[in-house]
């Protein structure tokens, strides 16, 4: 013991004297161990942290499997057969974001929340702070309108208020009572700012078409996952027998809950997990060698212990608990630069990480940093210790040791600066991949021209869901012609859901055409729009005619399809004429395609475009709807006001919400994205410039170690550049092996980012070849210093007996 | 016949603690195409770096300094190099030759910074081997041979590219004798054949070998004298 405290003082003597040494090792050790701490502490918040319902282990997600599309969701008829059905899963809820006007009390505002199932609160196993969840009855329409309030919703808008329960509030347009208030733990789903009763009528409880339903419940203690999944597809291939041909093959997929609930980012940050990882490996090879290097110096002292009785074990405790040592005090100031580094990411992350609020530095995360620590300093003190173990005694005393003992270090150290080159490659090549991906969807045609657009969300609070009808189609008439005499505005119109943003879809069949099988009905997405939106997004019209006021509600239904839709049904042919049916939404919906129109991105820029049916809106209402506004000014929010001035003229309780111009809708779409990448760039630019320094330090060695050799050269007639050439040689033949094992690492790795590469291929040699020669210039630009010492070596040294 | 080195007031001084400190004082010495020179004298007494001087590796002196009848203290550093490129072969003590290189390779050094052609140096190299009679070891690293082999290659690395002047530190003070006298011989052959040569040496029986004997100390010239009787 009295070792181990005598090896901690010397270590801290040792630190405290060589200043340049602990300051650069120290920096680096902050910033390796920082990077990794606060990302860790990311995939600890977001995927291994438990969550934080009662026994989370047991939660499921259930979700409806198509073989030809994608969308998990439930039809609410599915969902109430298997609840009914099932013996393996109990306590099975449905619910669906929808959209709420808080109105009455105060300014009328929008925000977002689920309408859930009575068994919503008792899945997730979650009891009220106030008052109660919802009773089963409740669930029923007609039967009052009841809410739950979120704890953050109630602190903001009710003032905290502790006598809330039984008070009401309009929501929606519908005086509403309060009849509980969550704790400011549950957040779920992430953005609720409130919950209330499903209470769907009779048409959607049976309604096998529509698929608006998230599902979620939990495996019975005494049944298994396994078992879960296969009664789950039991009932799944029954209701499927019985209802024949609408969704053929479907079939319900339990998956826990965790799971499923992080999908979407897992491999993101698992990237990034594996790139902070690098980073820390590179770190770890610079340490050692900075702690070679000084090794050179202390051979001596090494030799001298040894002779003086030092066993072996005793000198590998030395060297160990220095860089031990080292590696905590390293990991403390890391602990710093993860705090620093974790605000930055919650700052920076694009809003739809789910549980990345919740990130914080906790024993969990201690408890892997310490590891981390631990194994780091033994990673980085055991190639110094095993070369103090080369001492060999007798050689030790001498100074001629100092050459041998240096050929040896320099393989070493080059090897691990050759490690340093391909780890910080691999990051590069990930890096280049991302961004020349992002740079090609930052080109990708839209379809339409985002410029000088304003957009804003306005839910006719009015509206219920079955009677999204001619009354807000006449307010939205309403809003539209008062919105038009705005100055500045150039267009306004109105669309159900923004271009690549996301919207809503159906399965359709034309008119005349011999019916197809169930499960190749083809679908489209729907878009519900006003005359003037083609103008206002500036979409092009390829064929027949837009929309007009003669597309009443009681005029013939009118249809605008896209040019990937004609060229799919009627290739070679003209659409215009024909008639398509709208199977999924309500009774089958049939219109005549009267014009044909440029394709638009619905998705974002990396999704590829489908079909697409565009409905006047008198004629198809849509409860949610964008206003779109193209402006005169290139900025588009100096209308606002005025905007919001015209839409409470038609009626003051009225909200607009979600104001965004469309590049920010652009830019928000590619958020993630630009997250990721911006993460995966600071990791590769602080491999690079750890590699670089790597590089730089060996160089130096090198030069140290050669001064004679130059000197012979030198003597022997050779000039300044043939020796800086001869440095910077020895740095490239370093730098090449390092590229060559970095590039088959890359092209191995690099196949895991597939899934985030738009337009590029893992493997791209262009990007490859970028991204090598960056890593070139870096290391020339390294080698350069050690080069220009070089050949400041005075030659005469070669003539002087050592 | 003009003389291959004037040196006329040559002197060559340290900054030591803000005091000068002389190494070389009023050099003055002629030395002709194809004599065989010896400096001799006590240790730190300057002939190294006399040497060096005559050698060009060194220009911080003052003083005047011909050679070939080109003012050296006049030139650049670009000239400098090239008269010393051109016209200069070295031998050390210690030998220097380059640890992780052949014999093959070491060899090829100064040719390889003459821009001498690969095939016309692969040829130059292999004449030297074959004049040395080392054509066996060509493949060896240093370390592989003898301190009497290695001063051969040495000397066969100064020979290669051709020098009207050879300088050699003390060359045999690493090697027995017998060695010694070896290298010697081939100094004096290569003598014979017109190539001057300046050594330093603390051996009177190497120093038989040259045509005269120059004694350094403390940086001062203190004698000439003719070597009493050539061996060889
Ligand atoms: N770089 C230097 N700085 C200071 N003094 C030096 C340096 N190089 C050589 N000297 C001194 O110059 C003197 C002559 O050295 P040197 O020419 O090597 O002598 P010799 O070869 O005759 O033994 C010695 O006193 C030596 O200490
Ligand atoms: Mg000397």
């Amino acid at each position: 013991m009295t070792g181990i405290w005598q090896d901690f003082r010397y270590t801290l003597r040792a630190l405290a004297k060589n200043k340049g040494f602990a300051s650069v090792a120290l920096l680096t050790l902050a910033l390796g161990m920082g990077a990794t701490t606060a990302i860790f502490s990311v995939v600890n918040a977001v995927l291994l942290k438990p969550l934080t319902f009662a026994q989370p282990e047991r939660l499921i997600k259930l979700e409806e499997r198509h073989p030809d599309w994608a969308s998990p969701e439930f039809t609410y008829a599915n969902f109430a057969d298997i609840a009914k059905n099932t013996r393996t899963m109990e306590k099975l809820a449905a619910y669906r974001p929808w959209l709420f006007t808080l109105s009455g009390d105060g300014e009328p505002e929008n925000v977002d929340g689920y309408r859930v199932s009575a068994e919503f609160f008792t899945v997730l196993g979650v009891s009220p702070q106030l008052g109660r969840t919802f009773l089963p009855e409740e669930n029923r329409p007609g039967s009052g309108d009841v809410a739950v309030l979120s704890n953050g919703l109630w602190k903001r808008r009710f003032g905290s208020d502790p006598n809330i329960i039984g008070k009401t509030c309009k929501i929606n347009g519908n005086p509403s009572r309060i009849v509980g208030v969550m704790p400011a733990t549950f957040r779920f789903p992430e953005d609720s700012a409130l919950w209330t009763p499903l209470a769907l009528d009779d048409t959607l409880l049976t309604n096998r078409r529509a698929h608006l339903y998230t599902v979620i419940g939990r495996v019975k203690p005494q049944a298994t996952l396994a078992q879960a999944r296969s009664e789950a597809q039991i009932l799944a291939k029954t209701i499927d027998e019985e209802n024949k041909g609408i969704d053929p093959n479907w079939t319900a997929y339990p998956s826990p809950f965790q799971e499923r609930l992080v999908a979407a980012v897992r491999l993101p940050i698992l990237l990034l997990f594996c790139a902070v990882g690098f980073v820390l490996l590179i770190t770890c090879a610079n340490i050692a060698n900075l702690l070679l290097a000084r090794e050179v110096a202390r051979s001596k002292e090494i030799g001298v212990r040894i002779a003086l009785g030092a066993g072996k074990g005793r000198i590998l405790g030395q060297l160990l608990t220095e860089s031990i040592v080292l590696a905590f005090i390293g990991s403390g100031l890391g602990l710093l630069v993860a705090n620093f580094a974790l605000r930055a990411i919650i700052q920076l992350s694009p809003g739809d990480v789910p549980r990345l609020q919740d990130v914080s530095i906790d024993w969990h995360v201690l408890g892997f940093t310490l590891l981390v620590t631990a194994l780091a300093g033994v990673l980085f003190g055991v190639a110094p210790a095993l070369q103090a173990f080369k001492v060999d005694l007798q050689n030790s005393l001498r100074e001629s040791r100092r050459t041998s003992l240096g050929a040896a270090q320099l393989r070493l150290r080059s090897a691990l600066v050759i490690s340093e080159i391909a780890l910080a490659l691999v990051l590069l090549a990930g890096t280049g991949l991302l961004t020349n991906s992002f740079v090609r969807l930052l080109r990708v045609p839209l379809g339409f021209n985002p410029k000088n657009v304003l957009t804003l969300q306005l839910f006719l609070p009015e509206a219920t869901e079955s009677a999204a009808d001619t009354r807000s189609a006449q307010t939205l008439s309403a809003i539209l012609e008062k919105v038009r005499t705005v100055p500045g505005v150039h267009f306004a119109s109105v669309v159900n859901s923004l271009p690549i943003a996301g919207g809503v879809g159906t399965d359709f069949a034309i008119v005349g055409r011999p019916p197809v099988k169930p499960e190749d009905e083809p679908s489209a997405d729907i878009r519900v729009i006003d005359a003037a939106y083609l103008r206002t997004m500036q979409i092009p019209l390829l064929r027949g005619r837009e929309f007009s006021e003669r597309d009443s509600a009681a005029a013939p239904k009118a249809m605008l399809i896209n040019q990937t839709m004609a060229d799919k049904f009627w290739p070679g042919q003209d659409p215009v004429g024909s008639r398509v049916t709208m199977l999924d939404w309500g009774p089958p919906l049939t219109g005549e395609v009267v014009g044909l129109v440029g394709d638009v991105k619905p998705n974002g820029p990396q999704e590829p475009v489908g079909s697409m049916i565009y409905w006047p809106y008198p004629q198809f209402p849509s409860l949610f709807n964008y206003l779109v506004v193209r402006t005169m000014s290139a900025d588009p929010l100096s209308v606002l006001a005025g905007i919001k001035g015209q839409v409470r003229a038609v009626n003051p309780e009225q909200p607009v919400s979600q104001i965004r111009t469309m590049e920010q809708v652009l830019g928000e779409s590619l958020a993630q994205r630009r997250f990721s990448l911006t993460l995966i760039a600071i990791f590769a630019g602080l491999s690079v410039l750890l590699a670089a320094i790597g590089v730089a330090g060996v160089m130096a060695f090198l030069v140290a170690q050669r001064t004679q050799e130059m000197g012979i050269r030198m003597a022997l007639g050779a000039q300044r550049a043939d020796v800086f050439g001869l440095v910077l040689r020895q740095g490239m033949r370093m730098t090449f092996f390092g590229l060559l094992i970095g590039l088959a690492g890359a092209f191995g790795l690099t196949r895991l980012l597939a899934g985030m590469l738009y337009g590029v291929k893992p493997g791209d040699p262009l990007t490859f070849a970028l991204v090598s020669a960056f890593l070139i210039g870096v290391a020339l630009l390294a080698c350069w210093l050690p080069a220009r010492s070089a050949t400041r070596v005075d030659p005469m040294i070669a003539l002087r007996y050592e | 016949m003009e003389p291959l080195i004037q040196m006329r007031n040559l002197e060559k001084a340290f900054e030591a603690g803000g005091s000068k400190f002389f190494v070389l004082r009023r050099i003055t010495l002629d030395i002709q195409p194809g004599e065989f020179v010896t400096f001799m004298g006590p240790s730190g007494a300057g002939k190294s770096t006399l040497l060096s001087i005559i050698g060009m590796l060194d220009s911080a002196w003052s003083g005047e300094y011909y050679f070939l009848e080109q003012p050296v203290h006049k030139l650049n550093v670009k000239k400098r190099n090239e008269l010393h490129k051109a016209n200069i072969g070295f031998v050390f003590q210690s030998y220097h030759l380059i640890d992780n290189l052949t014999v093959f390779e070491n060899l090829e050094i100064p040719l390889s910074y003459k821009n001498v052609p690969h095939k016309e140096r692969v040829s130059l190299v292999c004449d030297i081997l074959d004049r040395f009679n080392i054509v066996g070891k060509k493949d060896l690293f240093p370390n592989q041979l003898s301190g009497g082999q290695q001063q051969l290659v040495g000397v066969a690395r100064a020979v290669i590219q051709n020098p009207k002047l050879i300088l050699a530190d003390e060359p045999t003070g690493n090697l027995h004798s017998a060695q010694g006298d070896e290298i010697m011989q081939l100094f004096k052959r290569l003598n014979d054949a017109g190539t001057t040569i300046i050594q330093v040496t603390h051996s009177e029986r190497n120093a038989m070998y040259g045509h005269r004997i120059i004694q350094l100390n403390d940086g001062w010239v203190v004698s000439e004298e003719k070597a009493a009787a050539r061996v060889g």
